[in-house]
C-alpha cells in the first residue's frame, strides 16, 4: 500500500478500488476541483519516485507551522493537507519531476516545478477549494495563470509546461 | 480584507520583508524573493518592517537566520497594493512600535489578481534581499 493511503488524516478517500489491470488507483473522493463525488485517477508512489519524499515534506510543514508575529501564520489546516495530499497524487503531475513544497503565509502551501527557467506553481489556499496556477518563461514573464476549475485542465497546464520544453 | 494606505508613509521608505527558506529564486541571474513572500492565504495581509534607525538590526535580531528582502514603498503601491501601519501586532519586535506595516489589496481582488500584484513586487528590479550580515 502506497504511503499515501496510510495517512489516517485521508478523510477524504471514501473508497478505493485497485485496479488489476493496470495496478492503479481509483479513488472515489470528496470533489477535489468539482462540486459532487467523482471517480479520480490517482498515482501510486511507484510512479513517482518523489511522491513519498513530497508527502513527508508535507507533514513535516505541517509538524513545524507556527504563527510567528513579523513573519506570518504558517499553522496550516487538516483541510488544506488533505488537498495537498490528494493534489500531489493526482495523474497528471506523474510526468513531472519532484516538487519544491513550500509554505506561504495564511496556511497556504504552494508547489513549485522549476527547469531551465521555466517555472509552474500551483497554491493551495486555506479553507477554499480554490487551486491557483501561473506558469512563467524564462524571462520571468507569466505566461499563464488562474484559478484551476477541474482536473482536466490540470492536465492541459501539465502538458503545456512540458510541451514548452521540446 | 482590505488594508488601508496610509498615505503618510512617504513613497521612498524602504520595507523589509523578512523571507522564509524557499521564498527565493534565482532568475535572468536575479536573485529575487518569490510571489509567495507578498502573500497571504488567509486574511491577504503580509508583515513588513518600514526601515528606520535600529529597525533592520531588530529585524535581524528577531530573525538571525533568515535572508530580508528590501522593497521600495512606490514598488508595493504601483503594484497595486497599499501599506497600513499596525502598531502593537508584532510581539517580540523591540524596535519602533510604529515601523510594523501590513501590506496588501486595498480593495477587492480575486485570487489571481492579488497573486499578479504580488508577484510585480516579487520581480520588480527595485526589490532586492539584503546580504547576510
Amino acid at each position: 500500500m502506497s504511503p499515501a493511503y496510510q495517512s489516517p488524516n485521508w478523510t477524504q478517500v471514501q473508497r478505493i478500488e485497485r485496479s488489476r489491470s493496470n495496478a492503479r488507483m481509483d479513488v472515489i473522493s470528496r470533489p477535489f476541483f468539482g462540486a459532487s463525488p467523482r471517480l479520480a485517477r490517482v498515482m501510486e508512489v511507484e510512479e513517482a519516485p518523489w511522491l513519498a519524499g513530497a508527502l513527508e515534506e508535507l507533514r513535516a510543514l505541517k509538524a513545524a507551522g507556527r504563527d510567528v508575529p513579523g513573519l506570518g501564520d504558517f499553522r496550516i489546516a487538516e483541510e488544506t493537507m488533505d488537498r495537498a495530499r490528494q493534489l500531489l497524487t493526482l495523474e497528471p503531475l506523474r510526468r513531472l519531476a519532484a516538487p519544491s513544497v513550500v509554505p506561504f503565509s495564511g496556511g497556504g502551501l504552494a508547489l513549485s516545478w522549476n527547469a531551465k527557467g521555466r517555472d509552474l506553481t500551483l497554491s493551495i489556499y486555506p479553507s477554499e477549494r480554490e487551486i491557483t496556477y501561473a506558469r512563467t518563461s524564462q524571462d520571468d514573464v507569466v505566461l499563464e495563470d488562474g484559478v484551476i476549475a477541474e482536473e482536466a485542465e490540470l492536465g492541459k497546464i501539465v502538458d503545456r509546461y512540458l510541451s514548452s520544453f521540446i | 480584507m482590505a488594508v488601508v494606505n496610509d498615505s503618510s508613509i512617504p513613497n521612498d521608505a524602504i520595507l523589509l520583508r523578512v523571507l522564509l527558506p524557499g521564498w527565493t529564486c534565482l532568475k535572468n541571474s536575479r536573485y529575487r524573493p518569490t510571489t509567495h513572500a507578498f502573500i497571504d492565504g488567509r486574511t491577504g495581509e503580509v508583515s513588513c518592517f518600514i526601515v528606520g534607525p535600529g529597525v533592520e538590526a531588530e529585524v535581524r535580531r528577531m530573525f538571525p537566520d533568515f535572508e530580508i528582502a528590501t522593497v521600495p514603498a512606490n514598488v508595493i503601491r504601483g503594484s497595486g497594493f497599499a501599506i497600513e501601519r499596525r502598531p502593537g501586532e508584532c510581539t517580540g519586535f523591540n524596535g519602533d512600535p510604529g515601523a510594523h506595516v501590513v501590506i496588501g489589496a486595498p480593495d477587492e481582488v480575486t485570487r489571481r489578481e492579488y497573486e499578479r500584484r504580488a508577484k510585480k513586487i516579487a520581480v520588480h528590479l527595485e526589490t532586492t534581499i539584503l546580504p547576510s550580515k
